[in-house]
């Protein structure tokens, strides 16, 4: 029995109100036969939205997805419970390794990562932000956002990975959108430059530099006074040479030795004072300064002040070498140097120098502060990748990872310990991993189920994508 | 593997359970026998009393076991026939590479496969002996036999009895919230619906019961423009169901087959096995979702979507049920595994629900060819719902469809926006991240209202529910 529209919309009211029996029914009906027919027509009637669909536009995101195999042991790991340890630890450990290797995680993984990415410390890149976003529908998602309501470290972050692949095609980017930026924008965009700065950037920040925005103004002052050549270079040339000097050594006076003058007003910190000093300045240009040559300079800083102003220069000139010979006076500093040189020259180095760098330097001094999650996590971040095999080795061996074994023994300090050791599992390439393995072994960590989840992640994990 | 009968009795946990486990050793009753060829790891499938027969594997170096059933005898009458069936015939193991299911109970073993906890500590604390799943049927005197039937005969009767009076009551229910009027019905839904409900369990008409139980979550589940609509749907099936089941034998046959599943009767297993008229196919099978849900009746309902490449019938259910008191619940498959497999249908004017009667080999995914985008899914669907006006929620397949936002929810809209069909708010995290992949294809449940995601093929791999 067909009804018509008419009907169905009569019966409909009467049903609702309660007047099925009463008044004139529209046909002979019985009510409950008007609801059978009413309920099997219905089960055919779509869905009707007050609003048309929304679709999102595809998320650009330049990171790999984590291979295959790596995902049932990351699934394992993602299934516990936030905040309880050494979960806590181990994930995060996970996804640190992910992200220094340039993976994201599989995006039909996102429902069961989705409390570890609401974790303040999580690694959360383009394609994780979309998927927050999309969750608190309050909010707008990130595709619809511009640069100017993007926030500052995100910013930041897109111009660097843009220099990153091509330094050309990154100024070029940071040419053709400050147009549209408004001043904080402009001033991300410009620090973002310092990575891989080169005379091709003169001309553009010499522009920027008359910027009517100061903070942007400022940025691209800094900039310029990096480079070669501007006053400001020239300025800090010209100071740093008047505290250096080189003066013969050695029974028979053919040695040299680079000597530090104290600076003119009495400082706190000595160290870092001498490290300013040569922030930014050129190994080869305060070797002219003094008519000598780089690695003459290299040879003749054997006292920790002086060596921790060539190391610093040496770095600035993308030097990485300099730092086996300068590895036994630069031990005496270790994390403050190694600290400064993040925030600094080393953070804007190109990447592969910055690497070379740092794993000369974690081959030559394994600090015992490397070993531990805060300096693992920045070390990471600055080697866009996990160390060279003999890096990881020889961090592995150091005395810290010996001083943690031990401090597991003891109640109080046992956490943290585990925490450390655990940490170091984000840094080492796969090729390391059984070492690491051993270590968490004696230590007991790799006994708990999650560890061994951790240990199988990273074996199934590449030391870089497959591009 | 020096594994010996000594052993098996070891762990037996009492006598009852090695006599269980003898009977089970017939080679018919297992479809998989088979083994690791350089390891000591076995498994099989026993053919028990649900849709699909139970897996069980076990590792004969320290007697680790674990087995889908939902006996809550530690180690069950399956596990014990497996080992005591590796000791006498170790022949009729071949050896294989392992399957996904046990290389999951593995990963999931935190002992390891090498290193395993003895069995004794593996298993839950509880050995409660389990019910009907361990009855055993042992009858062959004639006198007894004609007794039973007589005595079944008389329970029929009375049951059908009891229905009718169910339905009267049903009748009144629904006459009396029509004369109320539905206007108010909401906001006494959860309370009158139990009582109803409770009403038709009495009955004997747990299937009418369990629609009645689900009513106010499906109600409140809809946005507020569309419960007038759901619930003129969920009352209508009610009063449909009471009306047609008066009149069951005017319905053709296929059809009465369903009216009584949705009222509740349940077709044993063996009768359907023994159905000759029964529709049987076979062919490659591949797991599409494989879930668990606690039903109001204290049971857990484990469902598993099959689906084929090739047309009608591409989907299957098998439907299993275990008291949720056992604690069993894992699920029977695992989504995207595949198998050869001979599957008998329930007599259905729209055959869904199936049992597994031959099981093969695994055998590669073998997923079908949407025939579009949502518009014809949904005339596929309303197709079924035509032939089956007691389907609730059906398997649809789309391909070229998106899953954006609209009135303040996820939907799964097709390519040019003209329709949006929401999912159910339990999928919002996984919609989210499916948002992020463009062009879907997508095997879903549609029951009018929301669509469940059972699985999705994305650019860059196949999503699973779950």
């Amino acid at each position: 029995m067909a009804l018509s529209s008419q009907t169905r919309a009569a019966w409909t009211r009467r049903l609702i109100a309660g007047a099925a029996r009463g008044g004139a029914a529209p046909d002979s009906l019985d009510p409950r036969a008007a609801l059978a027919l009413l309920g099997a027509r219905a089960r055919f009637e779509r869905p009707s939205l007050s609003e048309p669909a929304e679709i999102e536009p595809a998320v650009e995101d330049r990171r790999s997805i984590l291979p295959g195999a790596a995902r049932p042991p990351l699934r394992r790991l993602l299934r516990q419970k936030t905040g309880a340890m050494p979960g806590q630890t181990l994930v995060w450990a996970a996804f640190l390794a992910l992200g220094a290797r340039s993976f994201r995680l599989d995006p039909f993984d996102l429902p069961l990562a989705e409390p570890w990415l609401r974790q303040p410390w999580a690694p959360v890149g383009p394609t994780e932000r979309a998927f927050l976003a999309r969750l608190s529908p309050g909010k707008p998602t990130l595709a619809v956002l511009g640069w100017n309501e993007t926030p500052s470290a995100e910013r930041y972050r897109a111009v660097r990975e843009r220099r990153v692949a091509d330094p050309d095609e990154g100024r070029a980017f940071v040419r053709a959108q400050l147009p549209g930026l408004q001043a904080p924008a402009r001033a991300d965009f410009v620090q973002a430059l310092e990575l891989g700065l080169g005379e091709a950037d003169r001309s553009l920040l010499g522009e920027l530099a008359g910027d009517r925005a100061r903070g942007v103004s400022e940025a691209a002052k800094a900039l310029l006074a990096r480079l070669p050549g501007s006053a400001a270079y020239a300025e800090r040339l010209a100071a740093a040479r008047q505290r250096l000097t080189l003066k013969k050594a050695g029974l028979l006076g053919g040695k040299r030795r680079l000597e530090l003058a104290a600076p003119p007003k009495a400082t706190r910190d000595p160290s870092m004072e001498a490290i300013a000093l040569a922030q930014w300045l050129r190994l080869s240009d305060l070797a002219a300064q003094l008519s000598s040559t780089p690695n003459d300079l290299i040879g003749a800083a054997e006292a920790p002040l002086p060596a921790l102003v060539v190391a610093t220069a040496a770095l600035c000139e993308g030097r990485a070498d300099a730092l086996d010979r300068l590895a036994g006076p630069l031990a005496a500093y270790g994390p403050a140097w190694f600290a400064t040189q993040l925030a600094g020259p080393l953070g804007a180095m190109p990447p592969a120098a910055r690497r070379l760098a740092l794993e000369r330097y974690v081959e030559a001094a394994p600090p015992t502060e490397l070993v531990h999650s805060a300096y693992a996590g920045a070390l990471l971040e600055h080697l866009e990748g996990p160390l060279s095999l003999a890096a990881a080795r020889a961090m592995l061996r150091s005395p810290g990872a010996e001083r943690a074994l031990e401090e597991l023994g003891d109640k109080a300090k046992a956490r943290v310990a585990l925490d450390r050791l655990i940490s170091l599992a984000a840094l080492v390439p796969r090729a390391a991993t059984p070492e690491l393995a051993a270590i968490l072994d004696r230590a007991g960590g790799a006994a708990t189920g999650p560890a061994r989840d951790l240990i199988q992640f990273l074996q199934a994990l590449p030391d870089e994508p497959d591009r | 593997v020096s594994l010996a009968i000594g052993d098996v009795e070891r762990i037996a946990p009492d006598q009852e359970s090695l006599n269980a486990a003898r009977k089970l050793l017939k080679p018919g009753g297992w479809p998989l026998r088979q083994r690791e060829a350089n390891g000591p790891l076995i498994w099989g499938e026993c053919q028990g009393s649900g849709a699909a027969p139970y897996r069980v594997c076990a590792h004969t170096g320290d007697l680790g076991y674990k087995c889908s059933c939902p006996s809550r005898k530690f180690p069950c009458k399956h596990a014990l026939a497996l080992l005591w069936a590796q000791v006498d015939t170790p022949q009729a193991f071949a050896p294989a590479a392992r399957p996904a299911w046990v290389d999951d109970w593995l990963s999931k073993r935190r002992g390891g496969s090498g290193s395993g906890k003895p069995a004794a500590e593996d298993a839950p604390k509880s050995a409660a002996v389990a019910g009907a799943a361990e009855a055993e049927t042992v009858a062959d005197d004639p006198a007894a036999l004609a007794r039973a039937a007589a005595a079944r005969e008389r329970a029929k009767a009375a049951r059908e009895a009891a229905v009718l009076a169910g339905l009267d009551d049903l009748d009144r229910w629904l006459g009396d919230h029509l004369d109320q009027g539905l206007a108010g019905f909401a906001g006494h839904a959860a309370k009158s619906c139990r009582a109803v409900a409770q009403r038709l369990v009495d009955a004997k008409a747990p299937g009418l019961a369990g629609v009645a139980d689900e009513l106010p979550a499906r109600l409140f589940a809809a946005p507020e423009p569309q419960r007038e609509t759901v619930l003129l749907r969920e009352l209508g099936a009610l009063a449909l169901a009471a009306e047609a089941y008066r009149r069951i034998d005017a319905l053709p046959a296929p059809l009465q087959g369903d009216l009584r599943r949705f009222v509740g009767f349940n077709q044993g297993r063996e009768e359907l096995l023994a159905d000759p008229e029964a529709l049987r196919v076979g062919g490659v099978w591949t797991v599409a979702a494989a879930r668990a849900e606690v039903q109001a009746d204290r049971l857990r309902r484990l469902e598993t979507w099959l689906v084929r490449d090739v047309a009608e019938p591409t989907f299957a259910l098998l439907l299993d049920f275990v008291p949720v008191s056992t604690g069993a619940g894992a699920p029977l498959f695992i989504p995207g595994e595949a198998f050869e497999a001979g599957l008998v249908f329930y007599p259905s004017a729209a055959p869904l629900r199936a049992l597994i009667q031959t099981r093969g080999p695994a055998a590669p995914p073998a997923w079908p060819a949407p025939a579009g985008g949502l518009a014809p899914a949904l005339a596929a669907y309303d197709a079924a719902l035509g032939r089956q006006p007691f389907a609730r929620d059906w398997p649809i397949l789309a391909d070229d469809v998106r899953i954006g936002r609209a009135d303040g929810r996820f939907v799964v809209t097709d390519a040019m926006g003209a329709l949006a069909l929401p999912i159910e708010r339990r999928q919002d995290l996984a919609a989210a991240a499916l948002a992020g992949e463009g062009a879907l294809e997508i095997c879903a449940l549609w029951d009018g209202v929301e669509l469940s995601l059972m699985s999705a093929r994305a650019a860059h791999g196949r999503w699973f529910d779950g």
